[in-house]
């Protein structure tokens, strides 16, 4: 099991690395990104650190919800999905092969977006970094695994990237990034529980702005987790009815 | 000689209308056969089937009349399916751990055999991307044998490969069905056709005719396979 596990992430990495348009862009775009948000709020330091939260837990999904569901569509396009799917690899090791491959792009350009907005808002490193490097663990297992979820619904790449804001439109309007989920009307409120990135931006919120400890975030943790063991379940069958009803 | 692989009374389709109507086929051990039809008679859906990533809804299918793995089977699919972004022997490496092939010098002995088969070796080293159609094809059936199947199941093999090599192709399906590998081939192309044990000719979905390439010339009193191919297809056949 361990090496069919390490198998595929070795081929996640393989591919990744002699793509190396895709490697520049990994690093370029939230670069790009991070900087055009510093020049909108470099005059006014009070509203960075107040989007600072949102900008950490909306990125770091969106960017491996891209990566992820992008190759994976790719895969099944290929043929390669099906074929692999043939041999002894369990479904469970597929998405746990991927994970581990995906995790470093992911963990690269959360770093390069959190170390960006901790930098801007004069963060000072003390011992709630912890709770910043949990959240993005789990906000990235989360994405992997919705982004391979997603993948499943679309047929091709372009169908892929309609799925962003229908995926990612809500989540920021009702995660409180706006306007706080109490002032919401009732529906939008309920609503709001049922989307990760209302936990990963509360969660990133408490710690940066209120520097709570871990035990104070932990129901948000515990949320997060429970997503990501939904949406893994969820990618699990996805593929395996590629393997068995194609 | 004695069925290995026997499809039962199977009925599939992927809309309300029947698309592969009560198949039954035996497959005789360490043979090749060859499913020949247009595009479009339902030949990949029957692979598919016995690959298991297709369920039929009525019928069965056993291997020497037991229930099976995939495990068993090797399949080299009509597209390449292959990881363009590596190099030829890290595809047949990353195949051989997916197959639980772990040990490094047996992975690089299998591949080193392989490559000599389909005659890559000067090629390890080349990225996939860099290759001819004709050689990802050669790559592709590689991968299909990388796990010692006990049964070949081949999409269009020889699709895109020179008369030489599919010669050589063929020596080598032949060698394997002396070792006991039951080999099953989709084409068009009746060359191939003629090199098969057993033909079974599949129109829409269902057996028009299944015997030998020899057979199937004599009772049809035609003068080769294209033609005997046609003759049944206007008047069906009996033998």
């Amino acid at each position: 099991m361990i090496l069919r596990i390490f198998s595929i992430a070795k081929l996640v990495l393989l591919k990744m690395r002699r793509d190396k348009r895709s490697i520049g862009l990994v690093v370029i775009a939230p670069l790009v990104i991070m900087t055009l948000i510093t020049f909108i709020f470099n005059e006014k330091p009070g509203t960075l650190q107040r989007v600072a939260p949102a900008i950490i837990s909306v990125f770091t999904f969106l960017f491996t919800f891209l990566l992820t569901g992008i190759t994976f569509i790719r895969e099944r396009a290929s043929g390669t999905l099906e074929r692999i799917m043939l041999t002894k690899l369990k479904a469970h090791e597929l998405l746990i092969g991927y994970f581990l491959g995906f995790f470093i792009f992911a963990l690269i350009q959360a770093t390069i977006v959190t170390t960006f907005v901790l930098f801007m808002i004069d963060y000072s490193i003390d011992s709630t970094l912890i709770n910043l490097i949990v959240i993005i663990f789990l906000s990235a297992l989360c994405s992997v695994n919705a982004g391979i979820m997603f993948s499943s619904l679309a047929q091709n790449e372009f169908q892929m990237v309609q799925f962003i804001p229908l995926f990612f439109a809500p989540q920021i309007f009702l995660a409180g990034i706006f306007v706080p989920v109490q002032d919401m009307p009732r529906t939008l409120e309920i609503i709001s529980k049922f989307l990760p990135i209302s936990y990963a931006f509360n969660s990133t919120k408490l710690t940066i702005i209120n520097k709570v400890s871990i035990e104070e975030i932990i129901f948000d943790l515990t949320i997060l987790f429970v997503f990501s063991a939904i949406f893994i379940i969820a990618s699990s069958l996805v593929v395996n009815s590629q393997k068995n009803n194609k | 000689m004695k069925e290995y692989i026997s499809i039962k009374n199977m009925n599939f389709s992927y809309t309300k209308e029947k698309f592969i109507s009560d198949l039954n086929i035996d497959i005789p051990k360490s043979s090749s056969v060859g499913l020949i039809g247009p595009s479009g008679s339902g030949k990949t859906t029957i692979i598919k089937l016995i690959l298991g990533l297709l369920s039929p809804q009525e019928g069965s299918i056993k291997i020497n009349n037991q229930n099976y793995s995939h495990n068993d089977l090797g399949y080299m699919p009509q597209q390449y399916a292959l990881y363009e972004e590596l190099s030829v022997s890290e595809n047949l490496e990353i195949f051989s751990n997916l197959n639980n092939i772990s040990k490094k010098s047996e992975v690089e002995k299998r591949s080193h055999d392989l490559l000599n088969l389909i005659e890559l070796s000067d090629k390890a080293k080349e990225l996939v991307h860099n290759l001819s159609g004709g050689m990802k094809q050669r790559l592709s059936m590689a991968i299909a044998m990388i796990n010692n199947p006990q049964i070949l199941l081949l999409d269009e093999p020889t699709v895109g490969i020179d008369p030489v090599l599919r010669e050589s192709f063929w020596k080598h399906f032949k060698k394997l069905n002396k070792n006991e590998i039951t080999i099953l081939i989709t084409s068009h192309v009746m060359d191939d056709a003629m090199k098969c044990d057993k033909v079974i000719f599949f129109i829409e979905g269902t057996i028009v005719a299944y015997d030998t390439p020899v057979n199937l010339v004599k009772y049809t009193k035609t003068n080769n396979l294209g033609e005997a191919f046609v003759h049944i297809v206007n008047k069906g056949y009996k033998n």
